[in-house]
């Protein structure tokens, strides 16, 4: 699954500065399970906008909206086609698949992105991922018993000068 | 803010905060009348998005009240609540909040003193930041 | 169907003077959507019962909103009226204008009455009652352990016309029972009553009993834990209602608590037990034998209890001198301040101690030095023997057992007895019990007391018929789940699974009756998925919308 962690909210702020009317994006698949775009953080990052900006005395309007799949054309002309004339800019809430999905769909608005797409993880446990795949397109974990050592190693080493590993941590 | 309309809202738990506050009322205990309470079944049901939308609303603070660490019915609500508090913090001080805004408190059903004592104490906190 | 509410505010026979009840009446009569407005002095007496009823039913009202005392009072109270009435229980929202309004502040509060009236209605317009139906329950009981606590909640269970199954790790069921060499103040030997409980047990129809077994797998929830019992080589699977753990306790000498390794003078009062059964075989004949209790363990209770049994076998038995040397001596439990007393007027020492004694070994003999803090001296005995206090600690695999079943334990590993809500039998997983040693309730009394305890509760639990719940009062809506798993790790009941629906997609499903309705899981679901009826983020976030 891809793994993804909000961007702070200066910067997000940052990029949507002008826009008065704007509608934030998640994505229910890989970013809900992962807490980084979902129905809830949607709700949160909108809430957080409003706050921010009535703080500020700028007027903003902040629309939701959560795509089933924000990498699927047909899922995002459906559930966004008629939302979208109305707002001035598309924050997207989904991986770099999803944004650029929208990019692609909706030539005529910016699309900026509120997530930084990490990895290709698995929970560990509620509220922790681990990195386990880097979809580096040449697979040789039938060669390293099912381990990857260059996502895994801290250094992204393969075969790195180390002596292995000792409690998680490197040796040396 | 310009909404703000300086009232408190205390989401307590209905097995010891809740409580507590009716307690303080049978005592008579004065407290500020600005604080609204929302009955809850456990901390743990607070979201971070009920705190945010709270401050949307216009509140000028917000108290996560629940039962006393280790007393919890649900064994880890309270626990979850002052991770989601440290949380919220965090997402208002982002916003231009004083993180101070919200905070999570521990009760067991009999504290009615403490009870009026974290209202006055959030009233003046937000009295000083004016 | 349109919401259409009906509001009544009750002025507490009058009392409530700071609230000027007519101008809230005038105010909010004008809401499209409220019906009536009714002030009542006195909504909780029968009067006031009877006009609520008679005007809910002239009006035909869908929502019920009641300004009163907290719901911590009378919600009960209301929602039975509802109920009786052919209402759903759950379209009642009460504002609390007496506790946390009227009686808390000075002065004059009708706007803050106001308000928290608002905040009422506002959820009521979003209430959607909850049915109540039957969920079908499996009436048989699991009792893990066959010592005396897991025989004696079989033979009252049977009592009751339940039927339970044993599963003990020894090869016979008895566990410490046949260990024992007395009860104080009982005159029933443990062997006695092992052998009579054994035999009630063989006889008994409706309990089957597994020795040399263990529990291996523990799945489902309560109404269907699904059990995997392994016998040796054999493993069976079977579904229980509940399950009663009576795992027990073992004790030990900590070596690491004394400078000298137990064995020569120093000894367990197992070991001493042993002694006073045959002293005929004794060498020679202890002059001096000297006890230590609550030296390593604040939790001294049996110790004290077996060390002060031991203290008068002696006496009897070998007519030594003794002396006991204690922190503090727990004399709590039933029956044990009298044998106290008795040991003094036989002839016991007790000296208490603040700081641990220093104990070492010296030709043969045992030497204590510590500091009396009644005399206020340095006290030096040297002694043939020294019993040690032993530690009782939980039985080996409770980790493991605990961790299967995803049960916390307390800070000494025995299983949860720290909670309040759930004390003393209860677990944080619904239907799963935990009765005598295995919770820290050493003695026979205390055992029996839990064991009592949890019988009624398992009674109460899988009562005839199905038992009543509040259908999907939390339920996570298939279409939005994203079967992230995130509410199954969270739930402290562990009351929610996977599940197919469509024989395609998982899905969460929360099990009504093994569900506690804590919400944790709705607050923390990142599709917001899961809707908590009374408490769901439009009901929370409308009262919000109020103030």
């Amino acid at each position: 699954m891809i793994i993804a962690a909000r961007k702070s909210l200066e910067e997000i702020r940052n990029m949507l500065s002008g826009y008065k009317r704007i509608l934030v994006v998640g994505c229910g698949t890989c970013v809900t399970i992962c807490w980084a775009g979902g129905e809830k953080e949607v709700g949160i990052l909108s809430s957080q906008l409003r706050l921010a900006s009535s703080k500020d005395g700028n007027e903003l309007s902040v629309m939701e909206a959560v795509v089933e799949r924000q990498c699927e054309k047909e899922m995002v002309i459906e559930e966004l086609g008629d939302k979208v004339p109305g707002v001035e800019a598309i924050l997207s809430m989904g991986c770099g698949a999803g944004v650029q999905t929208m990019a692609e769909l909706f030539e005529e608005k910016p699309i900026f992105p509120a997530l930084n797409t990490t990895f290709i993880g698995m929970p560990e446990k509620e509220g922790l991922w681990l990195e386990m795949c880097g979809a580096c397109g040449d697979c040789f974990l039938d060669r390293t018993g099912g381990i990857c050592p260059v996502v895994r190693c801290a250094k992204g080493l393969l075969n790195g000068p180390c002596g292995g590993n000792l409690e998680t941590r490197c040796r040396k | 803010m310009t909404r703000e309309n300086k009232k408190i809202i205390a989401f307590c738990c209905a097995e010891s905060a809740y409580r507590a506050a009716d307690r303080a009322g049978r005592l008579r205990i004065r407290y500020p009348d600005n604080v609204r309470v929302i009955r809850i079944p456990c901390a743990g049901r607070v979201s971070v998005l009920h705190i945010l939308k709270a401050f949307e609303k216009g509140a000028a603070g917000v108290l996560v009240m629940g039962c006393q660490e280790g007393a919890c019915r649900h064994l880890t609500g309270n626990i979850r609540a002052k991770e989601r508090v440290k949380y919220a913090k965090d997402l208002l001080k982002e916003v231009g909040i004083n993180g101070q805004r919200v905070k999570m408190v521990n009760f067991g059903p009999d504290m009615a003193q403490k009870f009026a004592r974290e209202i006055e104490e959030m009233v003046e906190k937000i009295k000083e930041e004016k | 169907m349109p919401v259409k509410l009906g509001l009544f505010l009750c002025d507490c026979g009058g009392s409530l003077k700071n609230i000027d009840f007519p101008k809230i009446r005038g105010n909010l009569g004008k809401l499209e959507d409220i019906a009536f407005v009714e002030i009542s002095h006195n909504l909780c007496l029968e009067e006031g019962e009877k006009a609520i009823a008679s005007r809910i039913l002239r009006e035909n009202v869908n929502r019920v909103v009641i300004a009163a005392c907290s719901p911590a009072l009378c919600e009960d109270k209301f929602m039975r009226l509802l109920e009786g009435l052919g209402l759903n229980s759950d379209l009642l929202s009460i504002a609390n204008i007496r506790e946390q309004c009227s009686w808390a502040h000075k002065g004059d509060v009708t706007e803050k009455a106001l308000e928290i009236i608002r905040m009422a209605i506002n959820k009521a317009r979003l209430l959607q009652g909850v049915e109540r139906g039957e969920v079908p329950v499996n009436k048989e009981v699991l009792v893990v352990g066959g010592g005396f606590s897991g025989m004696k909640s079989s033979l009252e269970l049977s009592r009751l016309g339940i039927r339970t199954t044993i599963v003990e790790r020894e090869s016979t069921l008895g566990g410490k029972l046949k260990e024992l060499e007395g009860f104080y103040g009982l005159r029933t030997s443990p062997n006695e009553m092992f052998a009579s409980m054994t035999r009630m047990i063989e006889e008994d129809k409706n309990i089957e009993v597994f020795t040399s077994a263990e529990v291996a797998r523990v799945q489902g929830e309560v109404g269907d834990f699904a059990i995997r019992i392994r016998s040796g080589e054999k493993e069976s699977s079977q579904s229980f209602g509940a399950i009663i753990f009576a795992t027990g306790y073992r004790t030990e000498i900590l070596p690491q608590d004394f400078e000298l390794k137990p064995g020569g003078n120093i000894i367990s009062q197992q070991r001493l037990v042993e002694m006073l059964q045959a002293p005929e075989k004794l060498a020679r004949r202890p002059e001096t034998i000297g006890f230590v209790v609550d030296f390593s363990d604040e939790n001294s209770r049996l110790p004290t209890l077996s060390a002060l049994k031991n203290a008068l076998a002696v006496k009897d038995k070998l007519g030594s001198e003794v002396y006991v040397f204690c922190k503090n001596l727990k004399v709590d439990s039933e029956g044990t301040e009298k044998l106290y007393r008795e040991a003094r007027d036989r002839g016991v020492v007790f000296l208490k101690f603040e700081e641990k004694p220093r104990i070492y070994g010296e030709d043969g003999r045992v030497t204590i030095e510590a500091r009396d803090v009644l005399l206020g001296e340095e006290v030096t005995l040297l002694c043939d023997l020294l019993v040690a206090e032993e530690k009782a600690l939980p039985p080996e695999g409770t980790k493991a057992l605990s961790s299967m079943l995803n049960i916390e334990t307390d800070s000494q590993g025995f299983y949860q007895d720290e909670n309040v809500h759930l004390y003393p039998v209860a677990s944080g997983r619904k239907g799963v019990f935990f009765v005598g040693g295995c919770r820290g309730s050493l003695d026979l009394g205390r055992a029996s007391t839990d064991i009592a305890s949890a019988v009624g509760s398992v009674h109460e639990l899988l009562s005839p018929g199905g038992a009543m719940v509040e259908v999907e009062k939390v339920k996570a809506d298939s279409q939005k789940c994203r079967a992230c798993l995130t509410c199954i790790r969270v739930c402290p009941h562990e009351a929610i699974r996977l599940v197919r629906v469509d024989s395609e997609r998982w899905v969460a499903k929360i099990y009504d009756l093994a569900c506690d309705r804590c919400g944790i899981c709705a607050a923390i679901c990142p599709a917001t998925a899961i809707k908590f009826e009374g408490y769901s983020d439009e009901q929370i976030l409308a009262e919000v919308e109020a103030i």
